[in-house]
């Protein structure tokens, strides 16, 4: 486990919540990948919420990088939605023309998007 | 050649000085004042005596009086012109200036000291702020974000769509959804007469933004004229939810909100 790992994984009625830091590093978001890969593995996961609601800052390394990680849990058969992106991050991402992909789903907060899993 | 009109002597000089309805101030190495005209004087309300032989900075009060701001200082030393704004408090009050600074010298052409050309612009700062003021309730104005229904909101947009505005309109609705919750936005373009690739390009990046909120935009109040221009310049609006009219667009939001409209049973 890398040192630089500083989120918290929650695992409530076969989902999984996990809490982004506000700064991730290259190698703190493969660390993240990895672990909650595993994670959702061995306990049986169906869905999972990612919340960015702490996030402040997001490039568009960052940002495919979640994007891959959706994918990956898209080939497991596990349902991923994103939650609580904050305003100034979206401006941010809309100013680096990052490709969006509109497949993904987003809700504003962690109850919508339970609620979307179910 | 003879001259057909001659040229004002020192005394009419030193008076064309005094007349000059803005503020003239000179002062020595030390920062000193040795001279001051008239409409000086007037300004801040001294007599000569009270004047000359003073620090400038006891006169005027600006918050570069005393630091290496200061640019009757900076002319001083590097011999060239500075013009800039500031804020003086005189007799308790406080006027915007703007001057310029410009190093004295003398006939050998050694600095000996500054000389500051002072304009007191507290009008023109009043329509600045008023300017500023009418442009920021104009924005405010043309981009109302409304509520509609529970979850649902309307973005009416009136008139032409720039760059800056669009911003505006993302900066409205993205702070509105994070505040109501809204599921869904409902941007209606009916008042915008011409609708070209910018500014399709524009609306193509709002949806995306509230997408990324968890909130589906969809765009209403498509002219038939707009759907023919959209068609002709070959832009892709496949990935944008549209519809014709408004009320076209809240009966789709009904049906994503899973709600439905009943007629009331006699």
């Amino acid at each position: 486990m890398g040192e630089d790992y500083n989120t918290s994984v929650t695992v409530i009625k076969n989902n999984l919540i996990v809490a982004l830091p506000a700064e991730m590093t290259d190698s703190c978001i493969q660390n993240i990948e990895k672990i909650i890969i595993e994670k959702t593995y061995q306990k049986n996961i169906q869905g999972v919420l990612l919340n960015f609601s702490m996030v402040s800052v997001m490039d568009t390394y960052t940002y495919q990088a979640f994007e891959h990680i959706t994918r990956v849990f898209s080939l497991m058969g596990i349902q991923t939605i994103w939650v609580g992106l904050n305003p100034g991050v979206i401006f941010g991402l809309i100013d680096l023309d990052v490709a969006i992909n509109t497949k993904i789903k987003m809700a504003i907060n962690l109850e919508i998007g339970l609620t979307l899993l179910n | 050649m003879k001259k057909k009109y001659q040229e004002a002597d020192d005394k009419l000089k030193a008076q064309i000085l005094d007349q000059i309805p803005a503020p003239v101030m000179a002062v020595n190495k030390e920062l000193i004042v040795i001279y001051m005209n008239e409409a000086g004087k007037k300004l801040i309300k001294r007599s000569a005596e009270d004047i000359i032989g003073i620090a400038c900075k006891d006169i005027i009060c600006t918050d570069q009086c005393g630091t290496d701001d200061c640019a009757m200082l900076k002319a001083m030393k590097s011999g060239k012109t500075y013009a800039s704004r500031t804020e003086a408090t005189l007799g308790g009050q406080t006027i915007p200036l703007e001057f310029s600074a410009v190093p004295l010298v003398d006939d050998s052409g050694e600095i000996i000291g500054g000389l500051e050309f002072v304009l007191d612009i507290t009008e023109r700062v009043l329509y600045e702020n008023r300017l500023k003021e009418q442009n920021h309730t104009i924005r405010e104005m043309s981009t109302p974000t409304i509520k509609l229904w529970e979850g649902v909101m309307v973005l009416p947009v009136v008139g032409v769509v720039d760059s800056m505005r669009a911003q505006h309109m993302m900066e409205s609705m993205l702070t509105k959804i994070a505040e109501t919750y809204a599921k869904v936005i409902i941007l209606d373009i009916h008042g915008v007469a011409a609708v070209d690739t910018a500014v399709a390009n524009h609306l193509i990046k709002i949806t995306k933004a509230t997408k990324l909120m968890g909130c589906d935009c969809i765009l209403s109040g498509i002219s038939p004229a707009v759907a023919q221009t959209i068609i002709q310049l070959g832009i892709d609006m496949e990935a944008i939810n549209t519809r014709a009219t408004l009320s076209d667009a809240l009966t789709e939001a009904f049906l994503m909100l899973n709600l439905e409209v009943n007629k009331k049973k006699q």
